[in-house]
């Protein structure tokens, strides 16, 4: 749908920026024309990185560098011709690409983005330390000899002709990269790397990926921009400013988009380079400091960049034709059923009220329908966990826990506050290793292995604290989890909206982001991220926290729905009532350690259990126990 | 000629201390990396160079004009500045302190021109002796200043409420607020009380470094590797880390070449790091 209309800007501008060049005669211009060619290139490369990824560096410079600096050396001391060397080059910006994120991605964010401009000033002061070899502050020329093998051409438009086509190619490459699962993936462990290697993304592989293609085009314009000025030396090829120009233009034009760092080269570019010129000899500094306060302006007040001007205006008609067709649906109301039930329910909730105005909070919308299935005899098992312990500082918060879980049950795990019960499912995840104990799925051990694997196993996550990818639409969020399963970004989108119909989220609101919808439909929305990766077993964590009976209903449901279809369940849960009709199985926690396992009629009898939750036996506060539980 | 080395690199460390601790506080408290960090120290360079130049005033003199007045910049900087991008995503606070930087640096080469500028204190030249190691009187004064300094910062933060209650929202901002801290008044006091640490090392600093509109980019980089070192948020860990760095950079540029110190120092960072991720003094924190 629109899709040719999609394409044609695009088409448009490309063939726009192949023209160009071959109408100006103004070898000034010309220059100018391979100068915003050269920024819209790095700009895109570092947004594939800073805007897709999240892996902001400010020390992209160093790749632009040595990719400079390898030609130019190649040919001076080697005699390899520069084409030739472009390839060295890109080799060698690969091998440091990696290097240095293996080292530096170890560091929270923001320290890794200082780390970078930290590791572009060694590079900046080391090179001409090498003074035999590098030349010193002057630097290294290259020869003279026309051809292509030499980068080195007598008309200047070739060197502009040759940007566009860079640039074009990288352009369709950040559009592909985008829509494909790399692109979601980038952008989902932007948004959140809890969520996103629960989803199963490798998050340390594929910051390495990010910084990786980025390096690399980013080695491919200095190739070209080494080609056109013949003349390598640190202050060209390790530039500081360039390294913030190129996160400068893309927050300007819109970090994170496709057109964000073109209309930010194409706009900042030519102003930077007038000023340059205008005012360079008398007011050196003045185009920098116009870009510290451009800088400040758009932070402060266009965050996403001049693209979002544009966004705007077509999110503002979207909503109001939304808010229209709301209303319209709240209009027909009368005559549609579900707004009867709802008001049924309502009519109920207020008639039982007077009943159980003491305990308002409690689950008592729980009691519905649906004996639950007996645990199969010779059921298999799916989850081994033996002996699992774990120690944070003095505090035991997991002592020797072992249990199974079966093959298509729903086991239960409750337990107070504080007992583990997060923990030995971040242990079971795959986020914190355990001191001791091993942990099995399917008869293979997965004891260790990082929640990516773990998604991969086939163990999916629901977290406590909801983890949605924020600046990503409903759908896109469910895709991230179904692209563990295909690569195929079509199949993607249809196992994500079949996700998404599983849990019962309304097809009307796929296209909204995570901030636009209710509680409950968030939590629709992780469940549905979490099937959409097709698992035998999903981790519960305290999902009907927040909810109202009616919602719980809902989510009971829900559950009990996907169990029948096969997915094996663990719930963690405080409703109790809940958890009791939900459960097949119960398992205690109290203090770390395994208080007790069985059916609900006998955990709930199990003389611990009531002590560990009311601090007296059974005996002692039977009428305080049945009193408030029946 | 070791003993003068080390002697020299103890009083270097406790003026990088002084002049990184700013970006400790300022971290640990408001959660941002003050990326103009360097800049205010140019900027307290340039202040202690006018003073000196213009009234005559010895550069350790006009610690009482340059502190004060750089811990009022502070607020005011963080009021305008800052406040807007707290809890905002960090691509923010880098485009805001980054843009903040580039504005203060080219501001003062418009200014001051790219000229390289020294103060002369009135006994710049003057040595002590002791035994065979030689020490400038400028740096034992520095030394000493520099000590009394953190010395007055820490008890500042251990023993008065207004110290308590930094370290409070340091701590958890939200706890704080529930215990009667007003959050905002001691974001704004946590970054002046940083910016007027960094403004006392730029001016104990003026005697010994010369002073150039570029210098804040080189410190401020001393500044980053000295904090990651520490562990980020541990003040202890920067005091003991600036001390640790000035030495590495001593000893490499004894036995090496001053060129290469940069590098050296690098490196010994990033064997920290793979050790401990989280530096000397680092403990995680989501």
């Amino acid at each position: 749908m629109g899709q040719d209309a999609k394409k044609a800007p695009w088409i448009v501008l490309f063939a726009a920026l192949l023209v160009v060049p071959l109408l100006i005669s103004s070898p000034y211009f010309q220059d100018i024309v391979f100068l915003v060619y050269m920024q819209a290139i790095l700009s895109v490369a570092w947004n594939i990185a800073g805007g897709f990824a999240g892996v902001f560096s400010i020390g992209h410079s160093i790749f632009f560098g040595v990719s400079a600096y390898t030609i130019s050396l190649m040919s001076k001391h080697y005699g390899i011709p520069p084409l030739i060397g472009v390839i060295i080059g890109i080799v060698l910006v690969i091998a440091v690409c990696q290097t240095l994120g293996r080292l530096l991605l170890r560091l929270q964010d923001m320290f890794f983005t200082l780390a970078t401009s930290a590791a572009l000033l060694i590079f900046y002061h080391s090179t001409p330390y090498f003074r035999n070899i590098t030349g010193g502050w002057s630097g290294v020329s290259l020869g003279r000899e026309l051809g292509i093998i030499n980068l080195a051409f007598d008309n200047p438009v070739w060197y502009s002709i040759i940007g566009a086509m860079v640039l074009i190619a990288v352009t369709l490459l950040s559009i592909w990269i985008k829509n494909s699962k790399t692109g979601y993936y980038f952008m989902a462990l932007r948004e959140d790397e809890a969520a996103a290697s629960a989803s199963g993304v490798n998050v340390q592989a594929y910051k390495i990926r990010a910084l990786t293609i980025s390096a690399i085009i980013t080695a491919i314009a200095s190739a070209i921009a080494t080609g056109h000025i013949r003349q390598v030396s640190p202050d060209f090829a390790f530039s500081a400013l360039r390294s913030i120009e190129m996160f400068l233009f893309t927050i300007v034009g819109g970090i994170g988009t496709v057109a964000g760092p073109l209309i930010g080269a194409f706009l900042l570019t030519p102003i930077s380079e007038f000023l340059r010129v205008q005012f360079g000899g008398r007011i050196a500094g003045l185009n920098q400091l116009i870009f510290g306060v451009v800088l400040i302006i758009i932070i402060l007040r266009l965050p996403e960049g001049l693209v979002s001007l544009a966004w705007h205006r077509r999110r503002a008609a979207k909503h109001n034709k939304y808010v229209k067709a709301e209303n319209a649906k709240i209009n027909a109301s009368c005559e549609n059923p579900a707004y009867k039930v709802q008001d049924e329910v309502l009519e109920k909730v207020l008639k039982e009220s007077n009943m159980e105005v003491q305990n308002p909070d409690d689950d008592c919308r729980i009691e519905v329908t649906q004996p639950k299935s007996p645990v199969q005899e010779k059921a298999d098992k799916l989850l081994c966990v033996a002996g699992i312990s774990k120690k944070f500082g003095g505090l035991q918060a997991l002592y020797d826990v072992t249990f199974d879980v079966y093959n298509g049950e729903i086991l239960g795990i409750i337990g107070p506050n504080g007992a583990g019960k997060s923990t030995l499912f971040n242990v079971i995840n795959g986020f914190i290793k355990p001191d001791s104990g091993t942990i099995k799925f399917l008869g293979s051990p997965i004891t260790g292995k990082g929640p990516h694997k773990v998604f991969e196993a086939g163990i999916g996550r629901i977290f406590q604290h909801l983890k949605p990818l924020r600046n990503m639409t409903i759908v896109d969020n469910v895709k991230v989890g179904a692209f563990g399963l295909t690569s195929d970004r079509f199949k993607a989108g249809r196992l994500a909206k079949e996700a998404l119909e599983r849990v019962g989220f309304s097809p009307n609101r796929y296209n909204l982001l995570p901030g636009q919808i209710n509680v409950l439909e968030q939590k629709q929305l992780e469940l549905a991220r979490v099937l959409a990766g097709d698992p035998k077993l999903i981790l519960v964590d305290e999902i009907m926290a927040g909810l109202k009976p009616e919602e719980i209903d809902e989510v009971v449901e829900i559950l009990r729905g996907l169990s029948s279809q096969g997915i094996t369940l663990a719930i963690i849960e405080h409703r109790m009532r809940a958890v009791m009709k939900l459960s097949n199985r119960i398992m205690v926690l109290h203090h770390g350690r395994k208080l007790c396992e069985g059916t609900p009629a006998d955990v709930v009898a199990d003389d611990d259990v009531v002590e560990a939750y009311l601090g007296v036996t059974l005996e002692e506060s039977q009428k305080a126990a049945w009193g408030s539980d029946n | 000629m070791l003993a003068q080395i080390i002697t020299l690199a103890i009083c270097n460390g406790s003026i990088y201390a002084l002049m990184t601790i700013g970006l400790t506080l300022i971290f640990g408290v408001l959660n941002i990396v003050n990326f103009a960090h360097g800049e205010f120290l140019m900027l307290s360079l340039f202040s202690a160079y006018w003073l000196t130049t213009l009234s005559g005033m010895s550069p350790y003199v006009s610690l009482l004009i340059v502190v004060p007045v750089f811990f009022l910049l502070g607020v005011l900087i963080e009021r305008l500045l800052i406040r807007p991008i707290i809890d905002k995503p960090f691509v923010a606070q880098i485009c805001s302190t980054k843009g903040l930087s580039l504005i203060m640096m080219n501001a003062s080469l418009i200014a001051w021109g790219p000229s390289v500028r020294t103060v002369r204190a009135n006994f710049a030249k003057s040595v002590i002796q002791f035994k065979n190691i030689y020490i400038p009187t400028t740096h034992i004064v520095s030394f000493i200043i520099a000590l009394v300094a953190l010395g007055l910062l820490f008890y500042l933060l251990q023993k008065t409420y207004v110290g308590k209650a930094i370290r409070a929202v340091s701590q958890n901002a939200i706890s704080a607020q529930l215990a009667g801290v007003n959050t905002k008044q001691i974001y704004g006091l946590a970054f002046g009380i940083g910016i007027a640490c960094t403004a006392g090392a730029g001016v104990i600093m003026s005697p010994i470094y010369a002073t150039t509109f570029a210098i804040g980019q080189t410190f401020s980089s001393l500044a980053f590797l000295i904090v990651v070192f520490g562990g980020v948020r541990s003040l202890t860990g920067t005091v003991v880390a600036a001390f640790i760095m000035a030495l590495v950079e001593a000893l490499a540029s004894f036995y090496w070449t001053i060129h290469i110190k940069d590098a050296v120092m690098y490196a010994v960072l990033l064997i920290i790091l793979l050790v401990r991720p989280t530096g000397l003094f680092g403990s995680k924190r989501g």
